[in-house]
């Protein structure tokens, strides 16, 4: 098939993804080989925020480069890597970080966001990789300013739907215990977490835990509303946005830093299990200090506060990611 | 005279009254005849704090300078000059008294050398009488200058001595002595002259006092250092105590202290071990698997085996002419490298650790003399015999030196045989040099070193010192480069590559930063970043990168240091055979000589790896290339425009080549720029064209920068055209936009419409890659209009192509259409095919995204029918590949053959999801 099957309903609007060859046979034929392989992602990037529409934010976020990699690599698994179209995508890691914050910054005006990638695989047998490691190399408006990194696990149907299954399972009797219920004393206010639609909030306002974090219920049903994805599945990059919401509110309330001018810089979540659909769903927040406990903000080489955070997101008592987090007051 | 620093700064005939003009002026002397940066003298005026002005305050007060200076010369020439990156100030030999100092301190050193101690003692006391005070005294001082400043005075303290010593020699001790106490009153930690002092007065019967004045030094040093005495002072000590009379001066025998002979013809021996080693190098870093690889060496556990070089920085050892696995018998180990990597540094630290396995003598010996002539192998033999004891150190009534050759060999061997001893030759010149020597020295270990490999030497070992790997680098600069290196382990980094990673260039950097507190490591790589003023930078005091590496250079002879210079013109970060060849305007095997050459004599690199279509190639340490781009200014500038253009048209020929077989009839430049000869059409572009451009790709980008410098308007724009298939292929977008808009800009400097127009449509194929989409309507419009005012309809339907690709992908598909439809229509009445393949692929388009599967079908095959006659089986291949994945029905819910999926829309370019069909809004 000439037209593939979309990966998923995509928020990045039109964009080009080209292959660069680096051998004969791939520049004549396009054919990919159990090799790394290099790619070159090009897309509009709109001042307006792509899934939240006009937002208090004052920097573009992390979504696009994270959901380009993602696709990009999906893409390439089939067509250029040949991995069977009955085996399931698995994102195993995931992690991003910018590393000049000005071209992130929102000018009212168009950017061009590029990626460059390399995808290389992993676990080759009889010439197909079970996974997929990805890098790329983030720029807008030609400047180098980011990073963005992924590990694809691609599972047979059985073993997937085994993971789902226990999964659920031990979320759904730690629940039955008691365990995960977060009693929240609200929603906040969209500006908290940069923006300006009620129905864009993901996560409730926290409640302390005894163990210096916080707990945030996170909304996975708005989530759903919110972010693309599939219909049995949490999408991936619930976990990037609610990680954002969580992190501002904590940066606020730890930091005093101010929502508007504060954004990640760097988010890297580790993927322990499949978070299901239906079930509740929290994050803790607690600063990533050598002890684990709160620590003050640091400062860039700019001189900027900035916030080391580790995040954690549980259904019942059952992790299934671990993130941490940088996030910058830039001003 | 009319330049005075060896003392208050002077100049004939009105100094500048103000101080900061005259520190200006000493600067200036400190580096007459050579450039001295605009930043050098801003740092010596203004150390901590230069203020805002300092450019401007600078100006004004080389303008005061020129002032002065015209006022002395007689024919109004001014000799301070403005040279970029600072000034150059032009003086006689004979108008500066360091000059003259110097040349009269060298003239009294090789007396003394010769034993003509009348000789040396009358020149080098006129070199002190040059002096007026303290050197370059009534002035601030900043880095540099404070640095020449105890440079000088350390000079003079040395010519003092010598002068001395001659005088010692000349039998004057009863009138050195008091000038004697004097001296030694106001250093007191100078031991050679309390040694010099202990024996005029020992000679003057006065020994008693002698060994007061021992007493007294020996007080001083413990007090002050917590040290004893040099075993020097302690053994004239011991021998003033024991009344030795080969102290006593005889007219009949001159003598040196230690040295003395005991009234027999035969030199005495030493006392003890005889030492004659500098010291070791502080912070000595790195070379653990050289140095154990040395140590193994002079333990006698050799052969030393291999340390293979990782091309990271590293050694290399190898057996010379004695291959095979038994333990060799060589006694000689050959240590090469560049210039400035440490040889002697590296000789001397194993040298000063192998105390123990040589307790008869551990000597170093350079082989040069002053002027950095090759010393003949008489005059090293004499030259060892003389520090062995064998021989006195002065001329006079001792034994006379064996003129011929023989005689001092067979004087050496009988002093060295069967006697454990390592002698350090340093910086050998030639086989020749050193055969006859290593030949007498058969029963001792010898650690050769020499810029050479001296492979013709037979039975010796070679160890070949490279750059420090780049860890190590980092840490000599850190150990170094004090708080301010300490503080930016990242730019210390970057340092380290900017220096190439050589140490003595990694010292001067380190040793520049620690000099300068006010200086950041950030600033530092700033002002080393840029490569035609970094050996200026590369320059402390008398520690001075350049000149090391000019030495280098000096060596080879004027054809290689021709080759040399023109190759500093050859692309970053090597270059084929080929290339030379071009630049030096000669054959491939002439050339090859010229470079084998230069690679010998360390000016040039080479590397082979057998996964590279060109097997072997050539290139510059950057420190040398810095180098040979400066003395190519200095030598010969006249030649830099014609070499640069066959150079272009060399890259031209060959990328041409390249660019047919990769997508034929593309290049519509390629009859249109003059001649391309400059090189041969080459078997291994056409044998592997991709892999080709992957190699020359960093060389094309800067032969492009070159031809657009070089004003060669016409190369540029045809350099830049015939690379752009290959930069579209593989998506090199920051190469393609750079290589673009210079050649854009050549375009528009010649007045041509055409390459203009090739070069815009190109850069709208760029933003359309880029998916930039109302960048590239704009330069395939403007494009169109030039091809269109030119007469040429190739190109104008192969705009009309591009823009139809951009509709389409924003779902614009009836404009489209029309677009793809009339660059067909342009494309056969041309018998443009590849015009033809193109227009059909993006009519295929459409059809299949309007569910027309037939006639999708039908436009692939045409598209693949014209791929085939434009030779581009690239495009043939896609044509097929999509023909074969085309759906055989419509999607029964729309009607359409795709909805949003990808879409391979060129050869390897996917277009996310097509977007739906958008208003066709008037154009």
């Amino acid at each position: 098939m000439d037209t593939l099957p979309a990966p998923s309903s995509s928020f990045l609007g039109p964009f080009h993804l080209v292959h660069k060859p680096d051998n004969p046979e791939t520049f004549l034929l396009d054919a990919g080989a159990p090799s790394r392989q290099h790619f070159v992602f090009a897309a509009e990037l709109a001042d307006e925020h792509v899934l939240f529409g006009a937002t208090s934010a004052s920097h573009h976020d992390l979504l696009v480069p994270v959901e380009a990699l993602r696709q990009a690599a999906m893409f390439a698994a089939r067509r250029y890597f040949r991995v069977p179209e009955k085996r399931l995508t698995v994102v195993a890691a995931a992690g991003t970080e910018i590393t000049d914050v000005a071209p992130w910054r929102r000018t009212g005006q168009v950017s061009q966001i590029a990626l460059e990638l390399s995808l290389t695989p992993t676990d080759v047998v009889l010439g197909v990789p079970r996974g997929l490691t990805c890098k790329a190399a983030v720029s807008i408006d030609g400047r180098r300013c980011g990073s963005a990194d992924a590990r694809l696990v691609f599972l047979t149907p059985g073993i997937y739907r085994g993971h789902r299954e226990t999964g659920r399972r031990q979320s759904e009797e730690s629940l039955a215990r008691g365990l995960g219920d977060v009693d929240s004393p609200g929603m906040p206010e969209p500006a908290r977490v940069g923006h300006r639609d009620g129905r864009h909030v993901l996560v409730g306002l926290p409640v302390e835990d005894g163990d210096e974090a916080l707990l945030f219920p996170v909304n996975a049903a708005a989530a759903r509303e919110v972010l693309p994805g599939e219909p049995d599945e949490l999408p991936a990059i619930l976990f990037l946005e609610a990680s954002r919401q969580a992190a501002l509110i904590a940066a606020a309330e730890l930091h005093g830093f101010a929502p508007g001018r504060t954004l990640l810089t760097r988010w890297g979540a580790s993927f322990r299990g499949f978070a299901e659909p239906g079930l509740p769903l929290f994050c803790t927040v607690r600063g990533a200090g050598a002890d684990g406990g709160q620590t003050g903000a640091a400062r860039d080489a700019a001189g900027r506060p900035r916030a080391e955070l580790r995040l954690a997101f549980l259904q019942g008592e059952r992790e299934v990611a671990d993130v941490s987090v940088s996030v910058l007051q830039d001003c | 005279m009319r330049f005075r620093v060896l003392g208050p700064v002077r100049v004939l005939p009105h100094t500048p009254s103000a101080a900061k003009p005259r520190a200006v002026l000493a600067t200036l002397l400190m580096h007459t005849n050579k450039v001295v940066a605009t930043h050098t003298l801003i740092d010596e005026l203004w150390a901590a704090e230069p203020p805002r002005t300092a450019t401007t305050t600078l100006q004004v007060y080389v303008s005061q300078v020129r002032k002065v200076l015209l006022e002395g010369e007689p024919d109004g020439q001014q000799p301070l000059l403005t040279r970029a990156p600072g000034y150059l100030l032009r003086v006689s030999p004979d108008d500066l008294d360091l000059t003259v100092f110097e040349a009269l301190r060298e003239a009294g050193r090789a007396a003394y050398a010769r034993r003509e101690y009348e000789e040396a003692s009358r020149r080098l006391n006129g070199a002190l009488e040059l002096w007026t005070g303290p050197a370059l005294s009534g002035i601030p001082h900043g880095p540099t200058l404070q640095t020449s400043a105890i440079r000088l005075d350390e000079l003079r303290a040395e010519v003092l001595e010598q002068r001395i010593a001659a005088d010692l020699h000349l039998g004057r001790h009863l009138e050195l002595v008091g000038e004697l106490m004097a001296l030694t009153r106001e250093q007191p930690l100078r031991e050679s002259l309390h040694g010099h002092l202990m024996l005029a007065l020992y000679r003057s019967g006065r020994q008693h006092e002698a060994l007061e004045v021992y007493r007294r030094a020996r007080r001083a040093l413990v007090d002050e250092l917590g040290v004893e005495p040099a075993p020097v002072l302690s053994r004239l000590q011991e021998r003033i105590l024991a009344s030795d009379p080969a102290l006593a001066w005889r007219p009949d025998l001159a003598e040196a202290p230690g040295l003395a002979p005991k009234g027999s013809a035969r030199p005495a021996e030493p006392a003890g071990p005889v030492v004659r080693l500098p010291a070791v190098v502080s912070d000595f870093t790195g070379r653990a698997s050289e140095l154990d690889v040395g140590e193994r060496f002079l333990s006698g556990h050799g052969p030393v085996g291999s340390v293979s070089g990782d091309g990271g920085g590293s050694g290399s050892v190898g057996g010379g002419g004695r291959p095979g696995p038994s333990p060799s018998p060589s006694r000689v180990l050959a240590v090469s490298g560049r210039p400035g990597a440490g040889k002697t540094a590296f000789a001397v630290r194993l040298a000063h650790g192998a105390a123990s396995l040589f307790p008869d003598a551990r000597i170093l010996l350079t082989l040069r003399d002053a002027g950095g002539r090759a010393l003949p192998a008489e005059a090293v033999m004499a030259a060892l015999l003389r520090r062995l004891g064998a021989l006195p150190a002065s001329a006079g009534a001792g034994p006379r030196l064996p003129e011929a050759g023989p005689e001092l060999a067979d004087l050496l061997h009988g002093r060295t045989q069967g006697r454990k001893m390592l002698f350090v030759l340093d910086d050998a010149v030639s086989e020749a040099q050193v055969r006859p020597v290593l030949s007498v020295l058969s029963d001792n270990t010898v650690i050769l070193t020499s810029r050479h490999a001296l492979g013709a030497l037979e039975g010796v070992q070679h160890l070949v010192l490279d750059v420090l790997s780049p860890a190590d680098a980092e840490r000599l600069l850190l150990e170094c480069g004090g708080p301010a290196m300490r503080r930016d382990p990242a730019a210390a980094a970057e340092i380290a590559r900017l220096c190439g990673h050589l140490p003595l260039a990694l010292r001067v950097a380190a040793a520049g930063l620690a000099a300068r507190p006010h200086w950041t490591a950030g600033g530092l790589v700033e002002r080393l970043a840029d490569e035609r003023g970094r050996l200026e930078t590369l320059r402390l005091g008398d520690l001075d990168v350049r000149s090391s590496l000019l030495a280098a250079y000096r060596d080879v002879g004027e054809e290689n240091r021709h080759a040399f210079r023109i190759l500093g013109l050859a692309p970053l970060p090597d270059f084929a055979l080929w290339a030379a060849a071009a630049l030096l305007a000669t054959d491939p095997p002439e050339a090859e000589r010229h470079l084998e050459e230069l690679v010998h004599a360390r000016l040039l690199e080479v590397s082979r790896r057998t996964d590279r279509l060109t097997l072997v190639r050539y290139g510059f340490h950057s420190l040398l290339r810095g180098l040979a781009l400066d003395v190519l200014a200095e030598e010969s500038p006249q030649q830099v425009p014609a070499a640069t253009e066959r150079l272009c048209r060399a890259y031209l020929t060959l990328a041409r080549q390249g660019d047919a077989l990769l997508a034929p009839g593309r290049d519509l430049l390629v009859h249109g720029s003059g001649p391309s000869a400059g090189a041969d059409p080459d078997p291994l572009v056409a044998r592997a064209p991709l892999r080709w451009f992957q190699e020359e790709s960093a060389g094309l980008l800067e032969t492009v920068r070159q031809a657009h410098r070089a004003r060669l308007w016409q190369l540029c724009c045809a350099l830049a055209s015939a690379t752009a298939g290959y930069y579209e292929a593989n998506a090199l977008w920051d190469e393609w936009e750079e290589s673009h808009e210079l050649a854009l800009d050549a375009a528009r400097e010649a007045g041509d419409p055409l390459a203009e127009a090739v070069l815009l449509r190109s850069l709208g194929d760029l933003a359309w890659q880029r998916h930039h989409p109302s960048a590239a309507i704009g330069n395939y419009r403007l494009a169109w209009q030039l091809f269109t005012g030119a007469g040429d309809r190739v190109g104008a339907g192969r705009c009309l192509t591009g823009e139809a690709d951009v509709l389409l992908g924003q779902g614009r598909v009836a404009r489209a259409e029309r677009g793809y439809a009339r660059a067909l229509s342009a494309a056969r009445m041309e018998g443009d095919a590849r015009g033809e393949a193109d227009a059909e692929r993006g009519l295929a388009l459409v059809a299949q995204r309007e569910g027309r599967l037939q006639e999708a079908l039908g436009r692939l095959a045409a598209c693949e029918s014209a791929a085939l006659r434009a030779g581009d089986e690239r495009w043939r291949e896609y044509a097929a590949r999509r023909t074969a994945t085309l759906p055989a029905e419509p999607d029964p819910s729309t009607g359409r053959s795709l909805s949003s999926g990808p879409l391979e829309v060129r050869p390897g370019v996917w277009l996310f999801p097509l977007p739906h069909r958008a208003p066709d809004l008037p154009r």
